[in-house]
Order: C-alpha cells, then sequence, then structure tokens
C-alpha cells in the first residue's frame, strides 16, 4: 500500500519546514507562524494515520463480502 | 501541616486505595501482573502510553526549556509526533509476536529474534541500567515538588524515599493494573490543571496569550528564534530525529504495549496521542509566561520556574493542587518502570539459571525485587547532585542504541543482523553515547571545526551511526566467513540455514 508513505510528510514538515520558518516574525491567529505550522504539522499527523487506518480496515472487509458474493453466486 | 501538604497527602492515599481496588483476583503469574494478561483494553493503554510524556520531567523540564530557551522547546512536539507515527507501523508486529511466543519484555523479545541468549542478556542489563536513571527522574522531580510545596517543611530527602515506598505500594499490591488505574485519573486531572493555568497565567500578566507572544518578541528576540545564542538548527532537527528514534526503545513502552488486548488499540492510540501531545503547548505557554516575569533563574533553577510563577499567580490551595498533580506524574511512570525493572531482571535471572522456574516462584522475586529497586533508585536520588537533563540523556543515550536492532527484528522475516552483529553494534553504540554523555568526547570541538553551523549536534546521532556501521560490518564479515566454510564443504548437506 502507497499510502502508509504519505506519513512521512508530516515529519519532513516538522524536521526541516520548521528551522525555515525561523525568524519570519509573521503571526497567524495571535500566535507566532512557527507554532502555528508546529500544531498544523501534528494534527496532519494524527488526520494522516487515520486516512492509512481507515484505508487497512476496509480492505479485509471488502476480500470477505467479495468471498460471501462468490459463494453465494455459487450457491 | 499547612493546606497544600493536605491536598497531596489526601490525594497520594487516595490513589494508594484505587490501587487496591483495581486488584482484581491476585495475579497468579509474571504476566497477569506484569502485563495485565494482555487484555488492557484502548483507553487504558492510551493513559499508560500517554503517561510515559506526561511525567514530571515534562512537567517541570518543559516549563524550565520553554523559559530559558524559548523556541527550542517546541522541539517536544516535533519529536512527539514523529515517534507516534513510527509507532503506528513498528509496534503492531512487535505485539503480535509477544502475544504468540508469551512475551512480556523487550530482551526476551529480542533473545528470541535473534535466537540469541547472549543479546538477551546484553539487552536485559542495558535495560536495568538504562532504567535507573528515568526512575531517579522521576524521584527527584517529586522530591522538588513537595519540598516547594511544603515551602521546606518537609525535607527533599524524606520526600523521595515517602515517594519511593508509594511507588512499591503500587505494583506489589497489584501490578500494572494499579498503575493503570491510577494513570486515568492522573491524566483527567492533569488535563484539566495544566489547560488552565497555560491560559490563566498568560491571560493574568499580559491580558490574553497573543500580547504575551508580543511582548517577549519585542523584549528578547532572539529566545524566540533557532541561531548561535540559543538552540542552532542543527540541534534541532538532530535531537529531533535521534529523540523521536529513542523515545519507542524505552523498555517500558515494550512492556505496555504488549498490555494491550489488541493491536488496533495500538494503532487507534498512535492516532490519537499526536493530539494529545498538543496539550504540552499550555506547559510550554507557562515556560513561556516567566521569562520576563520570573526572571534571573539559571541551570537546575529553571526547573523549578513552574512552582515559582504559580506561587506568585496563586493562593495555598491551588498550590497543592497543582502540586498533587505533579506528584501523580511522578508516581504513575515511576511505578512502571520499577516494575519494567522488576521483570526484566526476573526473567533474566530465570534466564540464567535455564532451569524451568515455576511462574510463581518468578512473580514472587519480581514482587520482592520491587522495594529492592525502588530503594537504590531513592539512595540515587538522594546522593546525586547532576542535573535532571544530564541524568535524562544518560538512560536516554543508552535505550535509544537499541533502536537498529528491534527496527530490524519487528518486520516479518529473518532479521537483518546476525546476533553477533547485533550485540556489536549495541556495545558500540553504548560506547560512544556514555563517553559523549559523560563529556569524556565532546563533540562539538570537532563540528567547530567543521562548520559554526553544525555546533550543538545531538551527540547521539553519532553513537547511532557508529552502532549501524559495526553493526552491519560484523553482519557482513559473519555472512562471508559462514558462505567461506559452506563453498569449503559441498558435500555437506546444508541448505543455507538462516539465523
Amino acid at each position: 500500500m502507497k499510502l502508509k508513505w504519505l506519513a512521512v510528510a508530516p515529519a519532513i514538515g516538522l524536521l526541516f519546514g520548521t528551522p525555515l520558518l525561523n525568524k519570519i516574525s509573521y503571526s497567524l491567529f495571535g500566535l507566532p507562524i512557527i507554532l502555528v505550522w508546529e500544531v498544523l504539522c501534528t494534527i496532519a499527523t494524527s488526520l494522516i494515520l487515520l486516512l492509512i487506518y481507515k484505508r487497512e480496515q476496509k480492505i479485509p472487509v471488502r476480500e470477505e463480502a467479495e468471498k460471501k458474493d462468490t459463494e453465494g453466486n455459487s450457491v | 501541616m499547612t493546606i497544600p501538604l493536605w491536598i497531596i497527602v489526601t490525594t497520594t492515599m487516595a490513589t494508594i486505595l484505587l490501587a487496591i481496588k483495581a486488584r482484581s483476583s491476585g495475579p497468579k503469574n509474571v504476566e497477569e501482573w506484569a502485563v495485565g494478561g494482555r487484555k488492557l483494553g484502548q483507553l487504558f493503554v492510551l493513559f499508560l502510553l500517554a503517561g510515559e510524556i506526561y511525567t514530571v520531567f515534562t512537567f517541570l523540564g518543559a516549563t524550565g526549556f520553554a523559559y530559558s530557551h524559548g523556541v527550542a522547546v517546541y522541539y517536544i512536539l516535533s519529536y512527539c509526533a514523529i515517534a507516534y507515527s513510527i509507532s503506528y507501523f513498528l509496534l503492531p508486529p512487535i505485539w503480535r509476536y509477544g502475544k504468540k511466543h508469551g512475551i512480556f519484555t523487550q530482551p526476551q523479545f529480542l533473545a528470541h529474534r535473534y535466537d540469541s541468549l547472549t543479546l538477551g542478556r546484553l539487552t536485559t542489563c542495558l535495560g536495568v541500567v538504562a532504567l535507573v536513571p528515568y526512575t531517579v527522574i522521576q524521584l527527584r522531580g517529586l522530591g522538588v515538588i513537595v519540598y516547594e510545596v511544603s515551602e521546606s517543611r518537609v525535607s527533599y530527602n524524606l520526600a523521595v524515599y515517602l515517594g519511593g515506598t508509594v511507588m512499591a505500594l503500587y505494583v506489589m499490591i497489584s501490578g500494572l493494573r494499579g498503575s493503570t488505574y491510577v494513570a486515568v485519573v492522573k491524566d483527567i486531572a492533569v488535563l484539566f490543571v495544566v489547560i488552565f493555568i497555560g491560559l490563566y497565567i498568560p491571560i493574568h500578566y499580559y491580558g490574553s496569550v497573543s500580547t504575551m507572544f508580543q511582548s517577549i518578541d519585542a523584549d528578547k528576540t532572539d529566545i524566540m528564534s533557532f541561531g548561535p545564542e540559543n538552540k542552532t538548527i542543527a540541534w534541532y532537527i538532530s535531537s529531533v530525529i535521534v529523540t523521536s528514534l529513542g523515545f519507542l526503545m524505552a523498555p517500558q513502552i515494550f512492556l505496555t504495549i504488549f498490555s494491550s488486548s489488541g493491536e488496533n488499540n495500538i494503532k487507534r492510540n498512535a492516532i490519537i496521542l499526536p493530539l494529545y501531545t498538543l496539550m504540552l503547548l499550555f506547559v510550554f505557554f507557562v515556560g513561556f509566561a516567566a521569562i520576563s516575569q520570573v526572571p534571573g533563574l539559571q541551570g537546575r533553577e529553571s526547573d523549578l520556574v513552574l512552582f515559582r510563577v504559580v506561587k506568585q499567580v496563586f493562593p495555598s490551595s491551588m498550590l497543592g493542587l497543582i502540586g498533587a498533580v505533579g506528584i501523580l506524574m511522578a508516581l504513575v511512570p515511576g511505578s512502571i518502570i520499577i516494575m519494567t525493572t522488576a521483570s526484566l531482571i526476573s526473567s533474566g535471572i530465570s534466564d540464567l539459571s535455564r532451569k524451568q522456574v515455576s511462574s510463581k516462584s518468578e512473580l514472587l522475586m519480581s514482587q520482592i525485587l520491587v522495594p529492592v529497586i525502588s530503594l537504590s533508585c531513592c539512595y540515587l536520588a538522594t546522593s546525586y547532585s547532576g542535573t535532571m537533563v544530564t541524568i535524562q540523556l544518560i538512560g536516554y543515550g543508552l535505550a535509544t542504541q537499541l533502536v537498529w536492532v528491534v527496527v530490524a527484528a519487528a518486520f516479518p522475516g529473518s532479521p537483518y543482523f546476525t546476533s553477533a552483529g547485533a550485540s556489536c553494534g549495541i556495545v558500540a553504540g553504548v560506547a560512544v553515547s556514555s563517553c559523549i554523555s559523560l563529556g569524556i568526547i565532546s563533540p562539538d570541538i570537532l563540528w567547530a571545526q567543521v562548520s559554526p553551523s553544525l555546533a550543538q549536534i545531538d551527540g547521539g546521532v553519532i553513537a547511532l551511526v557508529v552502532n549501524l556501521i559495526v553493526a552491519v560490518s560484523v553482519t557482513k564479515l559473519g555472512r562471508r566467513r559462514r558462505s567461506i566454510s559452506e563453498a569449503a564443504l559441498p558435500d555437506r548437506m546444508g541448505s543455507p540455514v538462516i539465523p
């Protein structure tokens, strides 16, 4: 499954994105941009893992459903 | 006794009662005792794992770090998020293997996977040595809190010994289950207290969180960015990499995941826990607020910043409440770590004796070991005078060196390293990391000659690289020698045996 490689994205964002935002004094919602970035990457980590989890859970169910279908047809 | 002291004592008593209540029918074997019979549901495992982040070290240390290094404190958020995404992929296969083979400690897992008792013994010793500093930190944090909250009426040493006794009580009575019940109470209390003080303190001093940031920016610009005056970018990147790799290698994490009732629980926790770490933001806010409000704390004193601020802002009953939460943050992880150490030693001894030790006597041995370990850690916490950060670095540096060996073992098929390669790599990595954390080698001087922007690179990077190089070369050497000897004996009926 290729989807799981998406989990690397927030890690790269945290590791290398944060240093890029260093010294930028722009603020968003009253918080420094570097802090907003950290929070967004952390939330993205959770969302991406959730996506991967949902996909994983679906696959065995679908296979089972297909199996049942074919069994049903043969009977 | 003062009101804050009463609050602390009552809370501690209540948690001991809770731990006794958690005891179902009395554990019958070590598996039941140390990993709750692998029956803990998702929420319990969540609280146990979360307990590993919200220890007293983060409570005191993170505020202190935010206070003295400003923006650099965000590295905690970064490594937690990365470590949890690694855990999603790394831990379920380990859990599956553990369940299949009845394993509940890290050395057992490695010994089984690499089919090597030597590796098992090596990692047992390493685990026990690495766990001592983890325990000492919890005890020291607890001692500091009680000392501060009681206005020095209770001595630091007395507090440490009392704390050690309570930790031992939780786990001797009801094993992991006892700690788990207390962990749930602790985390709910932490959640409320941390969010409350994290918002209240900036608003009290500055009117709002955003004015606080504006005012810090105006006063002290260098603390709110990475650079040579503060922590460098090289420090940030290297520390995040090393810590996120080492985070999951702590032996107590293995104990916690083996207690889970299913692998989906572990995955769901990996999804939730990054969001849960965002709570640390409020801890950071307290540290930031203190920068100009309680100026002048340096070195070890910066760990006290949280309590200094709280004393300034709140009445004494609130101080007691926050102290009680801080103490729970020390007791829960401390008790789990002591239990991990006890089960490492007892399972190590029963492996060594090679005799079939009955599960009943192994359990008894673990339970007897608990007070012994706890008292020795108390002794160390009262006699060793280094800073909390140095102690943490030593323990972390040791456990992190297991990362390559564990990752190679986690995935199906025979692990990439031979057992000799794995052992040599660990020994080399531990040697380098100990030399760096004890100050025998100082890589900073070396980096400074290459380029000043590389200053402050985490020493763990070098140790991990040395570890990997040694492990790979010993493995390759061993394989080549074997293939030569196999080629010399072509008539021997040997399909290449993969170790």
